[in-house]
């Protein structure tokens, strides 16, 4: 009976130690060199003759082609400390007009998974955005994959040719572009960087949009322009660098930045003023069916630049001109980009919201005609303060 | 010795039993009704759930040695009784319900090779094994959770708030205040749980004069973390976004990243503790369901019927065939714990009060 009492107590432990073994691992494991990390997406209308992988259909054209980079990933050699060098990238492309359609293809040629997870910027060229991006967006927003930190940019030309781009940080692309939004704040003219999320909500919520373009030179990358997309999500034209700041002061968030004007002084030469408060308040006004806004804002700054080289900066004369300059400068910005906006039928300022916080009842009524008819005849007064705090270091 | 709980217990009881599974979908149901008032309708929803706690309370100090399965039948006399004690025991084995949502998620975000089948038995296993001794191991398990997961818990929270925008909660009553009450209906089921539990649990609590207070407390901890949640899934999402999630609250943690430290992103975090919250509410109503049934049944031992509950469940919750089913099936669920905590509850406890008087 002893016996019997013991050698049970051995098969316990034997089960345990035995359940151990087996289930230690994970039914999910993948193994990083299984996974392709993903980190960005480029989204291009097919090639006329192409000898790319093609997405297998039942239905629908082969009408995109969809490129991802990802980052070789390599043993460090004993001397590759020294050598330096930049980061390798591999790109994988397919076509289709399903975005889960090319990655199962590109999974045809490949033996690890792609993984969006970590997905940095997903780059859309600008045919495919004139044509419309909403169901593009679909995918990205239903694969739980798909990361809505990512962020968005329109392309001049094909998008699958910025990862061709070597960046001279070294890094590849993809990172490098997702970092440059981090300028965003300082260079006004650099659009309001766009995330999937936010696109999303956008599109939820029927708001028009506005999405930075990236422009290549060589290997050097720039995110000046804006695109602007109405509420068919189709891409209906391009705000200028300069009317990006405008756009920025309409959507409150101009928060820091240059703007060179004559100088006061001397007309022939510039004078350069650095923002760092921006106060702005935009107030939709209604009497009867009449609608108008008003924007009163305050930007405090400094001289940043007086070329003029002796004139006293300090001088109070000079200070109120060149705050009347920046004034007129940022009024000027202000109004082209909102008549532009009127043309192309896109409040993507939101404007509209405005109007909805204050009269929700009125809001009700034109909600659904607010971007084509009530938003173009909309006027706005705008009423801009400048106001230098000081001149930096010297006089 | 007899088994005992403390005020302290019976609030972190109360507060587990409905802190689960309404969490990840809550947001979305809310804002379909209630558009950028959903957070005034969770709030409100939470104020009037005082009312079935604060009855059930009342009604088990008329009572303090007897679970409601016994005192429905001296109140509404055997057959009526007995009627009542079925559909409070439907009600909560229904708890477990959105067992079938929850998989999904864990299927979806976390498990993706894992069937979801394993997941709910793997649950459920899990929770059969735990209440086999009854309450004690339960409870101790969740004071211990309270005091290890609960603080990270409402750490994440908090730290989803960073994002948190303005303008989806403008204008405020814009649509009036029927929207609101609309929206505090369908958050009703997210607080189901305390009044459900107290029927049954209070014999063991040791201060009944202190129930009240215990479960007014235990009603405002779920007010404050479940608005908590809803104005950061909408502060994040907006409403419409919400309403489009099918899991809103993972989503809008998905939106939440805090570069260049260790938490980067928050969605595993949370996604980690919040199983845990959930086995601690599925598991105290699992033990709750077992412990009544046994005693409907007047079995000694309750360990067979959790034996037999858990297939039953997870029969149940594979039923509807799609998830729009399970959802119609859950909204049914809402209403007949609308009916119990707002229309039998404080029938009961007028019955009480008249049969009784002012006793207590």
């Amino acid at each position: 009976m002893l016996d019997f009492m013991r050698k049970r107590k051995y098969l316990r432990l034997y089960c345990c130690v035995f359940c151990g073994l087996i289930l230690a691992g994970c039914w999910d494991r993948v193994e990083i060199e299984n996974r392709g990390y993903v980190l960005g997406m480029a989204i291009d209308h097919a090639e006329q003759e192409s000898t790319l992988q093609k997405a297998a259909q039942a239905a629908g054209e082969r009408k995109y082609k969809v490129s991802y980079e990802l980052k070789k990933f390599r043993k460090k050699a004993a001397g590759d400390q020294a050598s330096g060098g930049g980061e390798e990238n591999m790109v994988y492309a397919a076509e289709g007009e399903s975005i889960l359609a090319t990655i199962r293809a590109v999974n045809t040629q490949i033996y690890f998974n792609l993984f969006l997870e970590d997905n940095q910027v997903i780059l859309i060229s600008e045919s495919v955005a004139r044509e419309g991006i909403k169901e593009l967006m679909d995918f990205l927003q239903r694969d739980p994959e798909s990361r809505r930190k990512a962020k968005v940019y329109i392309t001049t030309g094909r998008a699958e040719d910025f990862f061709k781009v070597k960046p001279i940080s070294g890094e590849i692309a993809s990172t490098y572009i997702s970092k440059m939004v981090r300028a965003a704040k300082k260079a006004p003219t650099f659009s309001t960087a766009t995330e999937l999320g936010y696109l999303l909500e956008s599109m939820y919520n029927s708001q028009a949009i506005a999405i930075p373009m990236l422009i290549k030179e060589g290997d050097n990358i720039k995110a000046t322009k804006a695109a602007v997309f109405n509420r068919e999500y189709k891409m209906v034209g391009v705000d200028e660098e300069l009317q990006v700041i405008g756009g920025k002061i309409l959507r409150r968030k101009l928060e820091q930045g240059v703007t060179v004007v004559p100088n006061p002084a001397d007309p022939d030469k510039i004078a350069t003023f650095e923002l760092y408060e921006p106060k702005v308040n935009i107030t939709p006004h209604l009497e009867g069916d009449k609608l108008w806004f008003t924007l009163d804002a305050k930007f405090i700054g400094n001289v940043a630049e007086n070329q003029d080289f002796g004139q006293d900066a300090m001088d109070p004369e000079f200070l109120a001109a060149m705050e009347q300059e920046v004034a007129e400068t940022y009024t000027r910005q202000v109004y082209s980009v909102y008549h532009k906006l009127q043309d192309f039928k896109a409040d993507v300022v939101e404007l509209g919201p405005l109007v909805h916080h204050k009269y929700p009842k009125y809001w009700k009524k034109i909600k659904d005609r607010w971007d084509e008819e009530i938003f173009p005849t909309v006027p706005l007064e705008v009423n801009i303060k400048v106001v230098i705090r000081n001149v930096h270091m010297s006089r | 010795m007899r088994f005992s709980i403390s005020p302290l217990q019976f609030i972190i009881i109360g507060i587990n039993s409905a802190f689960g599974a309404s969490m990840l979908t809550l947001p979305r149901s809310v804002a379909e009704a209630a558009q950028q008032d959903a957070w005034l309708s969770v709030l409100l929803a939470g104020i009037l759930f005082f009312l079935p706690v604060i009855a059930a309370i009342r009604l088990a100090m008329y009572f303090p040695d007897k679970t409601i399965l016994e005192y429905a039948p001296i109140l509404l006399g055997p057959i009526l009784g007995q009627i009542v004690n079925a559909f409070y025991l439907l009600l909560l084995i229904s708890v477990a319900q959105p067992l079938l949502m929850i998989t999904l998620a864990i299927k979806l975000f976390l498990f993706d090779l894992t069937p979801p089948q394993i997941i709910t038995a793997g649950l459920l296993v899990l929770t059969v094994y735990a209440t086999q001794y009854g309450y004690a191991p339960v409870v101790r398990f969740q004071v211990l959770t309270l005091l290890l997961v609960h603080p990270l818990f409402l750490l994440t929270i908090f730290l989803g708030m960073l994002t948190v925008k303005p303008d989806p909660f403008l204008p405020v009553l814009g649509e009036g205040i029927t929207p609101v009450l609309k929206g505090s209906i369908e958050s009703w089921s997210a607080y189901v749980g305390p009044e459900l539990l107290t029927s049954l649990l209070f014999p063991f609590v040791t201060q009944k004069n202190a129930g009240i207070k215990a479960g007014c407390i235990c009603v405002a901890a779920l007010i404050f973390i479940y608005t908590v949640i809803t104005i950061m899934v909408q502060g994040n999402l907006t409403a419409k976004g919400a309403e489009q999630m099918l899991f809103p609250t993972i989503i809008a943690f998905r939106d939440v990243e805090i570069p260049d430290t260790f938490i980067e992103r928050l969605d595993g975090y949370f996604m980690l503790l919040w199983i845990m919250i959930y086995f601690n509410s599925l598991s105290i109503v699992f033990a709750a369901a077992c412990s009544s049934i046994s005693s409907y049944l007047k079995l000694e031992s309750h360990q067979s019927i959790s034996v037999l509950l858990a297939p039953l469940i997870y029969y149940l919750v594979n039923l509807p065939p799609d998830l729009e089913a399970a959802e119609k099936v859950g909204g049914l669920l809402n209403k007949a714990d609308l009916i119990w905590g707002t229309g039998v509850l404080p029938l009961l406890l007028l019955l009480a009060w008249r049969k009784k008087g002012k006793q207590c």
